[in-house]
């Protein structure tokens, strides 16, 4: 079964792209991450070029961030106001971030960028995970932790304070635009950035839980929305084939994880998942350290 | 190679290579190609291209298959403290993206390498559009020579010894095996024979290669109508994501808990376990499916009130109770 890739350029395994897809909706299910981090490096290692591997990812996420958005608006779990402070913050780093890449992968300095910010991100949410899901595992309670980290909260001394109603927050507009602002560089980068954006609200925002995250959904499904549409018109980069195969993937392996959700123990879920975390991470620092058996490579030249 | 065989495949060359020969064209090679067009569609793997070939007088024969020349870049690695990063980038403005080399017998065997040079039946011979300033390659590498390895180890470059057959003299045929990522475009096929070393016979004939179908009007599409094709694009991932996960919904025995959502914060929480005691009864909602959505939430919120410190999750376990009462909903109506 083989697919020709009209975007890369190459033809790929059917198959392979819908395991793949399927992985990461069944890692989404299981431990409630996007996954976009992982999905980005796993198609770099099948050859499919740096620059369309983070160009397609936000077309996987905002696919698969939609139904779960859809569902958080319905409930009522989404303070509009936030969201869209959040998302001017996103989308000008964003949108920003797209023509970044296009210069990045002009001078031939991408690939070492997209390395090294993965490396820090895969590197830092790994093993955050690892320290929280062997501590649950030990049975040490993370209510303790959430306690002692909300106790900063939003600071009331800077200027834009605004009532936010669903949230029940008085915040500065300054913060919801910040966090936005490094979730939009995330997000072009091929990350998602949701990973970030459902804890940094409930911690440092001190929004309710299902508002973080039904807010953080809406967040995705636009910022992800807008980083596609760009990543198609400034750097070709989006693969179509490759991210319908990948969507339909990822459908069904959330369905999948759903179902396994009641069986398996959150906690060895967590463990696992920092796990591949911190091998990802570990894969791109060996890429950067060892000596190349080639000094030379044969770049990408856009059109 | 049989009479009949000859026979056949005699007229036949004559007949195809007769429309497309040149007028400066040397008489003393005739040469046709099976298809003019290949086209990649959206399960390509790569296709044969076939050579015919007759000649007055038996020799060697080699064949060059080069693709358009387009823009390549060639970078190099450096280490910077612990690690190896990209040091810099040559950029060529045209070079061929393939070069194949096809042949009855070794190229070493046919003619001196002075004498190959000559006719560009070398790779380097083809890249003289790349600088070889040393400058740009401090360890002294022949940046022509790095150059042609790094497309042979793509198999864009190749040489193909054996590959050309020489029927009965003056007949011959080559397969050209192209593989999956051919570039698009024109490609010329220039055919030398060669006797005792010197080259006594040319002719040159071309295919072109291009998308067509359904791939070739997305690929058209996603360059030329990029905006366009961007937002399109984009609203067809949405409605994909948001069908398939109304679509695939399951009807579980036992039911699930599930995020189907993009992220949520479950690395940094658990309340997985407390689905068993979640107290939905599929009572909350109406049997013919009416004001679901407003029950759904004022339920939802509800059982969120009971759980307030289940922790981060919490949320993805709303979001999955949502799923968990529609099944139960859809249960009831089927």
């Amino acid at each position: 079964m083989t697919l020709f890739l009209p975007i890369a350029h190459m033809d790929v395994n059917l198959l392979l792209i819908l395991a793949f897809g399927l992985s990461i909706g069944l890692l989404s299910a299981l431990t409630g991450v996007g996954g976009g981090f992982l999905l980005t490096p796993l198609l770099m290692m099948i050859g499919i070029p740096p620059v369309v591997a983070v160009g397609t990812t936000p077309a996987l996420i905002a696919g698969s961030a939609a139904a779960g958005s859809y569902t958080h608006w319905r409930l009522g779990n989404l303070d509009l106001r936030l969201g869209l402070a959040l998302l001017a913050g996103s989308l000008s780093t964003a949108i920003g971030s797209i023509f970044v890449i296009r210069v990045l992968q002009q001078g031939g300095h991408f690939d070492t960028v997209v390395a090294f910010t993965y490396i820090a991100i895969l590197g830092t949410v790994g093993t955050i995970t690892l320290v929280e899901s062997t501590r649950s595992m030990l049975g040490v309670s993370a209510a303790g932790a959430a306690q002692a980290s909300a106790a900063g909260g939003p600071s009331g001394w800077l200027p834009g304070q605004m009532d936010f109603k669903v949230a029940q927050q008085r915040m500065s507009l300054l913060l919801p635009l910040l966090l936005g602002a490094i979730i939009g560089v995330l997000n072009a980068f091929g990350m998602g950035g949701g990973f970030l954006a459902v804890p940094a609200m409930i911690y440092l925002l001190r929004v309710p839980t299902k508002v973080a995250i039904g807010t953080s959904l809406l967040l995705m499904v636009a910022t992800s929305s807008v980083v596609t549409v760009m990543q198609a018109d400034v750097n070709r980069a989006v693969d179509p084939f490759l991210a319908l195969t990948l969507i339909i993937g990822s459908a069904a392996g959330a369905q999948w994880g759903a179902r396994l959700t009641s069986v398996l123990p959150a906690e060895r879920l967590r463990l696992i998942l920092a796990v591949i975390l911190l091998a990802v991470a570990a894969k791109f620092v060996i890429g950067l350290v060892t000596t190349p058996a080639s000094l030379y490579g044969l770049a990408g030249v856009g059109s | 190679m049989s009479t009949w065989q000859r026979l056949l495949l005699g007229p036949l060359v004559f007949g195809i290579g007769l429309c497309s020969i040149p007028a400066h064209a040397n008489p003393a090679m005739v040469l046709a190609v099976r298809h003019h067009q290949l086209g990649i569609t959206t399960g390509f793997t790569g296709v044969k291209e076939f050579l015919f070939g007759n000649t007055v007088q038996a020799g060697d024969i080699v064949v060059r298959v080069t693709s358009t020349n387009g823009p390549a870049a060639l970078s190099r690695k450096e280490q910077v403290g612990p690690f190896w990063l990209n040091g810099g980038e040559v950029h060529v403005a045209k070079v061929p993206q393939l070069i194949y080399l096809l042949s009855n017998r070794p190229l070493a065997d046919i003619a001196s390498r002075a004498e190959l040079k000559r006719y560009g039946l070398t790779f380097r011979s083809n890249l003289a559009s790349i600088p070889t300033d040393t400058r740009l390659a401090p360890g002294g590498d022949n940046l022509r020579k790095v150059f042609a390895r790094l497309k042979e180890n793509d198999g864009l470059y190749r040489k193909i010894a054996g590959d050309v057959r020489i029927h009965d003299g003056t007949l011959f045929s080559a397969t050209i095996p192209l593989p999956a990522a051919v570039p698009i475009g024109t490609y010329r096929v220039d055919t030398f024979e060669f006797r005792n070393g010197k080259m006594i016979a040319q002719q040159t004939g071309s295919f072109r290669v291009h998308e067509v179908g359904f791939e070739r009007w997305v690929s058209r599409a996603a360059v030329h109508d990029s905006g366009a094709f961007g937002v399109l694009f984009t609203l067809l991932a949405v409605a994909l994501g948001l069908g398939l996960s109304v679509s695939l919904r399951p009807r579980p025995r036992q039911p699930a808990l599930a995020t189907t959502g993009g992220a949520s914060a479950a690395a940094l929480g658990s309340a997985r376990g407390i689905a068993p005691q979640m107290p939905f009864r599929s009572g909350l909602l109406k049997p013919d499916g009416t004001a679901l959505s407003s029950r759904l939430a004022r339920s939802a919120r509800n059982c969120a009130d009971i759980f307030p410190a289940a922790g981060l999750a919490q949320g993805g376990d709303i979001e999955g109770a949502v799923q968990l009462m529609e099944q139960s909903g859809q249960q009831k109506q089927a």
